[in-house]
């Protein structure tokens, strides 16, 4: 019978017009204004709603940066390709950001510590630590095969005789180094200022000398003079805890190895840290002490 | 209507026919959203509100619209409750999330992606069908789909909680991840059939 396909088809067709003409209705009646930007905002985001900037997903991220038009606001996937796309956006500058940044936890270049035999293997951090771990008889530190300069995308890694350094400037925070560092040397830490323990080293102190020039012997002279409780000491090893270091520069001065290495201190740090008799010695600190990093 | 006590819906609907423990409905959001403790109280009190809701709204559609004879002597339109409960379904959560978005953004907010998550929860449908199918009277029917979201609630927190102290076990590795999720799944499931006789 004609009714039996009539009956539901005009029941069902009835319904769904129905229903359509109540959600037109409501979405003219409720539409909720919002920001054209936002959406542009969304759209040049990775929108991968990873949470890594600290909102729950892209779409809050975006509500966010178009509400307070604050440029600090960064997307670490993103990076600063993002960042500035973002902030043109809104027409804003796009500042560095407050994305992590590397730190090499070793300053022992290959004049300023001792090496052994000859390693004729691949030119790779991994194949020379599975065999005996280069040529460093530190077994804690950078092995200088440059490993992070190529997991590096930004070049933001370059290996100066021997030893691996980082631009703060180019770094974009992704970390790609620290998986690749086969002795785990390197950590990501706080942008802008910051002050940390240019070693990795757990041997004793005894040890330490006989080896390197510059590594963490353990004497704890950091510790006792830090105002602010922020220097930690484990195992013949200091570290600095960034939550509570004020970058005094005071642990820069104590050291009697110059293993503690800071950036972007403050005139008043760095006369601290680095006395008139001794002032300019610090190199990695020139880059990025003026660099005016928020 | 049937004869039954409030207490007796009540506590069938959330401890003898718990949704997911005894009628195996809203697997999905079960086993999807329950990593987190505080996730899994978003998508049940999300699920709360659309369950309530959803029978509201579709008690009227079957009994002044589908019911046999109700819009005319031969039509018996009741074969389309389930197509007509998803598409009435369907439309309520977007209507929903279009006025919950202007008229309280806190709890659009708060609700945030388990709205529309819901649409596909067939937990909402079941019960929306078995609120008919029991013969239940509108009020009882609206009684019956808190208590069932109430069981929802609770089937979906006690698993997160197992869940996540399960993250800080040592688990065997060929058992990490969703096979040991499966089978704590299990577990709980049987031991819900210890209210199996409560009901009667």
């Amino acid at each position: 019978m004609v009714t039996n396909v009539l009956y539901p088809a005009l029941f069902l067709g009835g319904l769904g017009a129905v229903l359509s003409f109540i959600l037109l209705l409501a979405a003219r009646k409720f539409a909720v204004y919002e920001d054209p930007l936002v959406a542009a905002v969304l759209d040049a985001l990775p929108n991968a709603n990873c949470g890594a900037c600290g909102y729950p997903g892209c779409r809050q991220f975006a509500l966010e940066y178009v509400k307070s038009r604050d440029t600090n606001m960064f997307c670490p996937p993103g990076g600063r390709e993002v960042a500035v796309k973002v902030a043109g956006l809104l027409g804003l500058e796009a500042s560095p950001g407050e994305a992590p940044v590397a730190m090499v936890l070793c300053l022992g270049s290959r004049d300023k510590t001792k090496q052994i035999g000859r390693y004729e293997g691949l030119d790779d951090c991994r194949a020379a630590a599975l065999i005996d771990g280069g040529t460093k008889v530190c077994p804690y530190g950078c092995l200088g095969y440059a490993s992070c300069e190529r997991a590096c995308d930004y070049g933001a890694i370059c290996m100066e005789d021997g030893l691996a350094r980082v631009d703060g400037e180019k770094c974009v925070g992704c970390g790609a180094c620290v998986a690749a560092c086969p002795r785990g040397i390197i950590r990501m830490g706080p942008r802008g200022t910051r002050v940390w323990v240019a070693c990795s080293s757990h041997d004793t102190g005894k040890a330490v000398r006989g080896y390197c020039e510059v590594g963490c012997i353990g004497c704890k002279r950091c510790v006792k003079v830090c105002p602010d409780d922020a220097m930690q000491f484990d195992d013949f090893l200091a570290r600095v805890d960034h939550e509570k270091c004020t970058a005094c520069g005071a642990c820069i001065a104590a050291c009697p190895r110059d293993t503690i290495v800071g950036v972007g201190l403050t005139a008043e740090a760095l006369a601290r840290a680095y006395p008139p008799a001794e002032a300019g010695s610090e190199g990695e600190s020139d880059g990025e002490s003026d660099g005016g990093r928020s | 209507m049937p004869d039954v006590t409030i207490p007796g819906l009540v506590l069938a609907a959330i401890l003898v026919n718990n949704v997911v423990f005894a009628q195996f409905l809203g697997i999905c959001p079960y086993l999807g959203v329950s990593k987190r403790l505080d996730t899994a109280l978003g998508m049940g009190m999300a699920v709360v509100f659309v369950m309530v809701m959803a029978v509201a709204i579709t008690w009227p559609i079957q009994h002044y619209l589908l019911a046999p004879g109700a819009l005319g002597e031969e039509i018996d339109l009741s074969y389309l409750s389930t197509i007509a409960f998803i598409l009435v379904i369907a439309s309520l959560v977007q209507l929903v999330e279009i006025v919950l978005k202007k008229v309280l953004p806190a709890l659009y907010q708060a609700l945030g992606i388990y709205l529309p998550l819901i649409t596909t929860n067939c937990a909402i449908l079941g019960v929306a069908i078995l609120a008919h199918r029991q013969q239940l009277s509108f009020l009882q029917g609206l009684i019956f789909a808190a208590a069932s979201a109430v069981g929802f609630i609770l089937a979906i927190m006690l698993f997160a909680g197992l869940r996540e102290s399960l993250e800080q076990r040592d688990v065997p590795e060929s058992l990490a991840g969703a096979p040991i999720a499966f089978i704590t799944a299990g577990i709980l499931a049987m031991a819900f059939m210890g209210f199996a006789g409560l009901g009667g």
